[in-house]
């Protein structure tokens, strides 16, 4: 048996070994405008080397060999997450590369909203109005279309157009270590109490602090929840990460938090 | 049940023996380092990832910025670790000779033969100068930041990046970690003029990087680079802009001149992911014709598809150094500390 064992590492290690020579196909690109779409829309995915196959999933399960393949522009009619992965017969697959799609409605269910804290300058967009556009900041924060603080934390407040006694929140936000952003390190959700008066806190979420190798993020923080009362305004806080990690060369200046889009749903 | 799901269950029930092919089938199917062919066209190479590897307790790299060949055939390296700025290769790799450890912001290298000798013009960022040296390693002189122009306060804001050395002995630095300035001094380091700088307009610059003497067309012209705008920018030796050369998704570095060819280490592509660098060729009419571990050069309408990287050799490519047999040397940026990486012609 001993003997077994030892020739199957052997055979492990061996070829495991070789492996490591190979090279890794690199991330498809994934070439769209918009994460948020009214009825359908179309997503083109490539890797423009000979040989390449790559192959996609629309359900959030990783890729695999019998995933099917892409041959063209990738429609889309709802929600989902979109997996792309690369094979090639002299390769290693690629790393899965994946981005969420949000189907929305042309008309917003929010009334207004009104953002506490004034943003950066630069970042300013076409003010508090930009965050319920229908219009999500890419990954180029310079899009003009983010919404972006510093040093402070930035509070939300919503006015639905109906009253309702559930929530479905998407709140979109920004990390970026090499741009110095690492986002929102808190979200707390409140909504007002038309009974009581008073606003009463739905879900508090705390992210994650940003890692060395971490990729940029652009997504969504997602607030699902049956209420025991029925309001009409909503009140969301995002709270900043009190400073950069100390890893990373901006930890002497303040956190920013890079704000898009604002969906209720 | 379908045939997706017949697959998957099979192959659950197979795990042990599917982790044995898998990595069998790795071992047969999968290309070998030495064996992979990268590039296109006429321009294919074979990779040696091993070249010019040396102890790094004694001869260590921290960023590898920059490198040149001189007159002499020997391949030099420069580095920001102040133990050895410079490091100075045989074509084959052999560790000849090293020198510096004065430099801890070395980024820019160019060379320049002057009456049959070599000097090697040095941009460092952390001191805001442009450095003169020999070969040996005795500096000639040094051009600080430049006061005169008026365009900056202090030294802080001259971030220069690279040099480049014109046949009239006229200099040329790009301040592209800076006020984005193109300064051309004569020989004697006097300012004749600045243009570039930060703007909205074609002749403004975004990271102007990189700097280089263009003489494909008989006579000399300057091909500086706009990396943050993805692109090249062709200007007179007056300062007049000619063309504006795309790269779409490609955030090129220095352009390197051989033969016909304009050479660039490309170090990030798309939307600046971190990783996803290759090496790019163009020919004399400015065209992408061949982009080692990049996508298949493709125009439509006369636009050149977005670039982008198509297998992971590189990590951050930041110049490329094409030797007398057309070989390629190319020097990573914050690449873990790693040495050069060689694509031998075929």
């Amino acid at each position: 048996m001993n003997k077994y064992k030892l020739i199957f590492t052997f055979l492990v290690f061996f070829f495991v070994n070789a492996a490591a020579q190979d090279f890794q196909l690199a991330d498809p690109m994934l070439d769209f405008d918009e994460i948020l779409f009214y009825d359908q829309f179309q997503i083109e995915a490539k890797l423009d080397l000979n040989g390449a196959l790559l192959r996609y999933t629309l359900d959030g399960e990783e890729v695999d060999v019998f995933s099917p393949e892409i041959n063209g522009p990738i429609l889309i009619d709802k929600d989902c997450t979109l997996k792309v992965k690369a094979f090639h017969e002299e390769f290693i697959a690629s790393n899965t590369v994946s981005q969420e799609f949000k189907k929305v409605e042309k008309e917003s269910k929010i009334a207004s909203i009104k953002v506490s804290s004034e943003p950066h300058e630069l970042y300013s967009s076409a003010g508090d109005e930009s965050l319920i556009d229908l219009r999500k900041g890419s990954f180029n924060f310079r899009d003009g279309r983010w919404l972006a603080y510093k040093g402070k934390d930035v509070g939300i407040d919503l006015r639905l157009k109906k009253k309702s006694q559930s929530l479905d929140i998407l709140v979109g936000y920004l990390v970026d270590k090499d741009a110095w952003i690492f986002g929102p390190g808190m979200l707390i959700v409140s909504a007002f109490d038309l009974n009581e008066n008073i606003f009463k806190e739905v879900k508090k979420i705390a992210l994650k602090e940003v890692v060395e190798d971490q990729e940029a993020v652009n997504d969504f923080i997602a607030v699902k929840k049956d209420l025991s009362f029925t309001t009409n305004q909503v009140r969301i806080e995002l709270k900043r990460f009190k400073e950069i990690p100390a890893w990373h060369p901006g930890n002497v200046d303040n956190t920013w938090i890079f704000v898009d889009e604002i969906l209720l749903r | 049940m379908d045939r997706r799901k017949f697959a998957k269950q099979s192959l659950a029930f197979t795990a042990g023996a599917m982790s044995i092919y898998n990595i069998s089938t790795v071992f047969e199917s999968k290309m070998k380092v030495d064996d992979v062919v990268v590039g296109h066209g006429d321009f294919k190479y074979k990779i040696d990832m091993h070249w010019g590897a040396l102890n790094a307790q004694k001869v260590p790299v921290k960023n590898c910025h920059e490198m040149v060949q001189d007159s002499q055939g020997r391949i030099i390296l420069l580095t920001d670790h102040v133990q050895n700025n410079v490091i100075i290769y045989d074509k084959s790799g052999r560790l000849l000779d090293t020198w510096g450890t004065d430099y801890p912001g070395a980024h820019g290298l160019t060379i320049k033969n002057e009456g049959g000798e070599d000097f090697l013009y040095i941009c460092d960022n952390k001191l805001h100068c442009l450095i003169k040296t020999d070969l040996k390693g005795r500096e000639i002189f040094r051009i600080p930041y430049p006061r005169e122009s008026g365009l900056y306060e202090d030294e802080a804001m001259y971030v220069p990046t690279e040099s480049a050395v014109a046949a009239n002995g006229d200099i040329y630095v790009s301040d592209g970690y800076g006020a984005q300035y193109i300064i051309q001094y004569n020989q004697k380091g006097e300012i004749i003029r600045t243009f570039g700088g930060r703007g909205e307009e074609a002749h403004h610059f975004e990271n102007v990087h990189g700097v280089a003497i263009d003489t494909r067309s008989g006579k000399e012209e300057l091909m500086l680079t706009a990396r943050k705008q993805n692109a090249f920018k062709r200007f007179s030796m007056q300062g007049e802009l000619l063309e504006v050369i795309e790269l779409p998704g490609a955030w090129v570095c220095r352009p390197v001149f051989n033969g016909d060819q304009l050479y660039v280490a490309t170090i990030w592509s798309g939307n600046k992911k971190a990783n996803s660098g290759f090496v790019s060729i163009l020919n004399k009419d400015n065209k992408l014709v061949s982009a080692p571990c990049g996508s298949i050069p493709n125009y439509e309408n006369g636009k050149l598809d977005p670039m982008h990287q198509t297998l992971k050799v590189f990590q951050h490519p930041h110049d490329v150094c094409v030797d007398d047999d057309e070989n390629i040397y190319v020097a990573q940026w914050n690449s873990g500390n790693v040495y050069p990486i060689k694509l031998n012609r075929i």
